[in-house]
């Protein structure tokens, strides 16, 4: 509906209160799903600073070497790996229900896509663990 | 006649999905290594350390491959907190909200591109 139709037509909006998330289980994890992204993106700033400080100098990038260290950034990178484990896990549960893959006429089966979601996701982290540690 | 552009949600869903994507296959693995790895001292933080990183990152692929984790990744933040945003309540400031979400997101990819690109 557009905005000239709504301005015509005024619609009834319920109002919604700001914890209707946990009036349910399900809302609760759909929330949960939602707020991973928040966790996602502080992951990606952590990496952010760490090039500043990587740009700044050896003594300044050693410093956030050793601030990656200390018991506070420990238990926060539990919390971001357990929300974006939970994002990883609810991601591949969608694709196949967002990304039909079909051969010919025929359809593959939405488990082959799951499976082969978590194989690459397998092969990828194993890949950047070797890297790592090796090169 | 051209079709007229009535709303940017398509080009935002998109670079929601290739954050949400690139950051379920390659997040975990990168926030075990470098973040609790290194926390906790299962993972020596000379794997990352000054010389190695900057010797790796004088090769350009890693360069945008850092580009767009960090900055996907963000965008995926941005499209995913925006909605949040909206249904907890802030429905009646949803264009200051898009504009903070997706602002915030295109900041910190010019400042990843600038530090990458021009200060490494």
């Amino acid at each position: 509906m557009n905005q000239e139709t709504l301005n015509r037509h005024p619609v009834y909006k319920q109002p919604m209160s700001a914890t209707w998330w946990l009036s349910s289980r399900n809302y609760f994890l759909f929330m949960v799903r939602e707020v991973s992204a928040l966790f996602v993106a502080l992951f990606a700033v952590s990496y952010l600073v760490g090039l500043y400080r990587l740009s700044q100098g050896e003594a300044q990038y050693t410093a956030y070497l050793e601030s990656l260290q200390t018991p506070f950034a420990g238990l926060s990178f539990v919390v971001i790996l357990v929300f974006a484990l939970y994002h990883t896990v609810t991601w591949f549960s969608l694709t196949p229900i967002v990304m039909v893959v079909r051969l010919g006429t025929r359809v593959i089966p939405p488990q082959l896509v799951l499976l082969t979601n978590y194989l690459v996701w397998l092969i990828l982290s194993g890949s950047l663990f070797c890297l790592v540690g090796t090169s | 006649m051209a079709a007229r552009l009535k709303t940017t949600d398509p080009f935002w869903w998109a670079l929601f999905s290739a954050g949400g994507t690139l950051a379920a296959f390659l997040l975990p693995a990168h926030i075990l290594i470098t973040g609790v790895g290194i926390s906790f001292g299962w993972i020596q933080p000379e794997v990352i350390g000054y010389q190695r990183l900057l010797t790796w990152l004088e090769h350009p692929l890693l360069k945008i491959y850092l580009l767009l984790l960090i900055s996907l990744s963000l965008f995926h933040w941005a499209h995913r907190f925006r909605y949040v945003l909206i249904d907890m309540g802030l429905r009646s400031i949803k264009a200051p909200v898009a504009v903070l979400c997706y602002g915030t997101a295109i900041a910190a990819t010019v400042a990843t591109l600038v530090l990458l690109f021009f200060c490494l």
